[in-house]
């Protein structure tokens, strides 16, 4: 069985490619997410909410001729500390429905997250937004895939080392 | 003799029109053909404070395509959109296109920059997309005349070239025989 993929990275972005996927993570600042939700009128309590994440925007391609699929509960975020929380969409529309956050911020909230599942087609490409804890460790992820329309295939494994939250 | 002849020009003809519907649409890159399943209710309000109910299109091919401004391919197939719809022109194709929770006046000053001559509709809370479940946006469905949900396109597509309005022009021709 071949090992994990591994990252080139430069500033605050990682790549790892080859024939089958590309997946680009970017770590984005406190400042990036809270002109982007600013921009489209969110309230001053979410963007401080959003101040103590980590968001890494990611986008995966199927480069492959065959189906792959992506689940976020195989991709695993660790550093020297242990296991790094990633905030599961759920739980984020838990905290801003407890908030009162209006229907339309949480609906744009959930279409710049990346889905919790999917199945991607050849030649596709989504991504979206991950959230995690924020940290200043640096830390590193790890991914499973499986490739088959079945969810039944080979598997390809990911590795990225050294991932660090963007900072201000 | 001449009801067997007859019979066998009922058979010919079931036959031709058989093969008419069995033949596979060659289909363009990124659609992907979907077990039949009834597309969910789509009433919304237009731009121009429009009531739409996708019901009034039964019988018809519809495009359903949902975007938001903040998505980037969105921003980029926008335009091919419009010429798609140009180059529709006339045709039965019921085009759709509904912004995913956005104000009035964003969803004004973005169209109005790149796709002037298109109308969308305003899923202002977001809720009616949750109900079709895309897969990411952009998205856009092709719906049938029977109301069933048959073909998805993966993100943005050039929308106004030729293999995808041959496909379209296709799959009307299929519905008006």
């Amino acid at each position: 069985m071949a090992g994990p993929l591994l990252a080139v990275s430069v500033q605050n972005k990682w790549v790892v490619e080859n024939k089958e996927i590309k997946l680009v993570m970017i770590a984005r600042t406190p400042e990036q997410m809270a002109a982007f939700y600013e921009a489209r009128g969110f309230p001053k309590t979410v963007i401080r909410e959003l101040d103590k994440m980590c968001f890494i925007t990611t986008s995966l391609r199927n480069k492959s001729q065959d189906v792959i699929w992506m689940k976020l509960a195989n991709w695993k975020f660790t550093s020297k500390q242990g296991s790094l929380k990633r905030f599961h969409r759920n739980e984020l529309k838990a905290r801003w429905q407890k908030i009162g956050l209006a229907q339309q911020y949480q609906s744009t909230f959930r279409w710049t997250l990346i889905p919790e599942v999917l199945d991607y087609h050849p030649g596709e490409r989504e991504g979206g937004n991950i959230v995690l804890q924020r940290t200043a460790e640096a830390f590193n992820f790890q991914a499973q895939f499986v490739i088959g329309a079945e969810d039944d295939g080979k598997s390809l494994s990911v590795r990225i080392n050294n991932l660090r939250c963007a900072e201000d | 003799m001449k009801q067997v002849a007859g019979f066998i020009n009922i058979v010919l003809l079931v036959f031709a029109a058989s093969s008419v519907w069995a033949a596979p649409l060659s289909l363009p890159k990124g659609l992907i053909l979907l077990p039949p399943r009834p597309a969910p209710a789509l009433k919304l309000k237009d731009m121009d404070d429009n009531a739409y109910d996708l019901r009034v299109a039964q019988g018809r091919w519809k495009f359903v395509h949902f975007w938001a401004s903040w998505c980037g391919p969105c921003r980029r197939e926008m335009p091919s959109i419009q010429r798609m719809l140009e180059r529709m022109q006339g045709s039965s194709l019921e085009i759709v296109l509904i912004n995913v929770a956005e104000s009035e006046d964003t969803v004004f000053s973005f169209l109005a920059s790149v796709a002037p001559d298109v109308n969308s509709l305003l899923d202002t809370d977001g809720l009616v997309t949750e109900q079709w479940q895309p897969r990411g946006l952009p998205s856009t469905y092709l719906v049938d005349p029977q109301g069933n949900i048959r073909y998805v396109a993966i993100g943005g597509r050039p929308w106004e070239t030729k293999e995808y309005i041959d496909f379209l022009h296709a799959l009307l021709a299929h519905s008006d025989k």
